[in-house]
């Protein structure tokens, strides 16, 4: 390989934003000079928040939200309803299930979804505590809100079958058209679900 | 709709061309390899998104350069548009990127064009249709699937992840020995999405076959005398099947197992019929096609007819004449004094608005 045209320690700031994803060669290289330019201070702020969040945020031990508290604030928040769980794929989905600021009640996230192709089978999924905490609470539904991909529907449907035994009501979110938007602009694949997903009035 | 012109981009042999089309009959001439069907298949990918060919985007760009575009307008009884579809190859950081515009807008995903502009093509390859497998039937009839109604494009593609899925699982499965009875817990979700999918692909499917069967049959009988025949025979998912899937690793059953059955007097056309009978009853579902797309969009298709003027002997070449002059058509041939003794007699005399010529190096020039 050749020579670096960069000073060590750059060329290996620039080759750890290239880790990044979505970041390519260029777009490190411009972070990298941007660093340079910043204050000392800064620079360190960045570091010190980057190195506190990762060992300052773990699972939390109920929900396996992203949570620095134990249990997280959502579970620990006497507030909420604790008689409805919501499912979902990702802690990003949980945070924008509360961003709707519809929702009162707890989430579980399973951190994926099934798909065997990646061979994440059940067993990679938060699933038996899902099933003891449905056993072990007094939650009267669950709302099954994974992604409605093929691979979401499948997980979905996987844990229908699991919990269905255990006598509580399950739900599945609806998916149709955007709220706000012309029926005109709404996308053909959009409309043909929403219209196999309707419901008497 | 008609095409006003087209404009290429490292497409193929072309670095770069643009060609501006009659709205009724353009005929394009030239010798073998110069390009002539390259121009029908960039007016493909404006009305469908993708090759007519079934060429991967990558095949379709030009060799040592990074990705392709091809601009056109197009115009018809509710306006103009101008469309591009464009592909980069990507390098190693960024995946391949295809985007399509119309009227200098993003669209969500190029398979929402399909439709804008209606076309049906037809080529010596198409003989394929009726001679061979299944496969080239059900990929005819997604073709025009897709373009009454686009949101087919994702529906296939989900039916395809369900499936890929599926058989993932029953490939680890398989390989772990895990008996059928063990397996169905997991395999259940798989064979909920294989079999919802599936029937969403097939309830579509179903549709098309429905439009094209009167005309094909009329046509049919028009060309040759006899009974044409198409029945759709839908291959339902089968959960039952898993022994067997287990140790093949594959999903048997489902909308991938569909077949178009062409019948002629009761016979299978495939097994049956002589060479000259299936292209009649190519030339017929062809027919059909552009019929039924006419009247499920009201737009009268464009017609791309690639080399197939002189493959069909006179009396069947007639029975494409008539379309000549109701959309706009585009012709190929190597032999140009075959094409227009043949435009220019009978029933269609002089009726090429625009003659063109596919030469060396990628220069096409008007005549």
């Amino acid at each position: 390989m050749a020579k670096s045209q960069y000073p060590e320690a750059l060329a290996r700031l620039i080759q750890e934003f290239t880790r990044l994803p979505g970041i390519g060669p260029k777009s490190a290289q411009r972070l990298a000079f941007h660093v340079l330019r910043m204050e000392e201070r800064d620079v360190l702020a960045l570091a010190t928040a980057l190195a506190d969040a990762k060992r300052r945020i773990g699972r939390c031990s109920v929900c396996y939200n992203l949570a620095d508290t134990q249990p997280c604030h959502i579970c620990g928040d006497p507030q909420r309803d604790r008689t409805v769980l919501c499912v979902v794929e990702e802690a990003n989905d949980l945070i924008a299930m509360e961003k709707a600021r519809t929702f009162g009640g707890l989430y579980h996230v399973l951190e994926g979804a099934l798909s065997p192709l990646e061979g994440v089978g059940p067993e990679a999924l938060r699933l038996p505590e899902l099933v003891k905490r449905v056993k072990g609470g007094e939650f009267r539904e669950v709302i099954l809100a994974t992604n409605p991909t093929v691979e979401g529907e499948a997980t979905a449907m996987y844990i229908a079958r699991l919990l269905r035994p255990l006598g509580v009501r399950l739900t599945r979110i609806a998916r149709g058209v955007p709220v706000g938007g012309d029926l005109e602009y709404a996308d053909e694949v959009t409309l043909a679900r929403a219209l196999e997903g309707r419901r008497d009035v | 709709m008609f095409f006003e012109k087209v404009e290429l981009r490292d497409f193929r042999l072309y670095h770069r061309l643009e060609v501006e089309f009659q709205a009724r009959v353009n005929a394009i001439t030239g010798p073998n390899a110069s390009g002539k069907t390259t121009i029908l298949e960039s007016l493909g990918v404006l009305a469908t998104g993708r090759s007519i060919r079934g060429a991967a985007d990558a095949e379709m760009v030009r060799r040592g350069c990074g990705g392709y575009r091809v601009t056109g307008r197009a115009t018809g009884a509710r306006g103009s548009h101008s469309l591009t579809v464009s592909y980069a190859s990507g390098d190693g950081a960024a995946g391949p990127r295809k985007s399509a515009l119309v009227d200098g807008k993003e669209v969500a995903s190029v398979s929402e064009f399909a439709g804008t502009v209606p076309l049906i093509s037809f080529s010596p390859d198409d003989l394929a249709l009726v001679k061979s497998g299944p496969v080239e039937r059900r990929r005819f009839l997604d073709f025009l699937t897709c373009q009454t109604a686009p949101s087919h494009r994702d529906r296939l593609s989900a039916y395809q992840r369900a499936l890929v899925q599926r058989n993932a699982l029953l490939a680890d499965l398989g390989a772990r020995r895990v008996t059928a009875a063990a397996a169905t817990a997991l395999l259940e979700p798989w064979d909920e999405a294989v079999r919802s999918e599936s029937a969403r692909v097939q309830a579509a499917r179903s549709r098309t076959v429905e439009g094209i069967v009167p005309g094909a049959r009329e046509a049919f009988r028009g060309i040759d005398g006899r009974n044409l025949g198409l029945v759709y025979a839908p291959d339902e998912f089968d959960p039952g099947r898993a022994v067997d899937e287990l140790r093949r690793g594959v999903t048997v059953s489902g909308a991938h197992r569909d077949e178009l059955l062409v019948t002629i007097d009761g016979e299978e056309a495939r097994r049956y019929a002589s060479q000259g009978q299936q292209r009649s009853a190519v030339l017929a579902l062809k027919l059909a096609a552009l019929d039924y797309l006419e009247r499920s969009l009201g737009e009268t298709p464009v017609l791309l007819l690639d080399d197939v003027m002189s493959e069909l002997d006179p009396g069947r070449a007639s029975a494409l004449l008539p379309l000549f002059g109701r959309g706009q058509v585009l012709v190929t041939s190597a032999d140009r004094v075959g094409l227009e003794s043949l435009l220019g007699s009978g029933a269609a005399p002089g009726v090429v608005e625009a003659w063109f010529v596919a030469g060396d190096g990628g220069v096409v020039s008007r005549v």
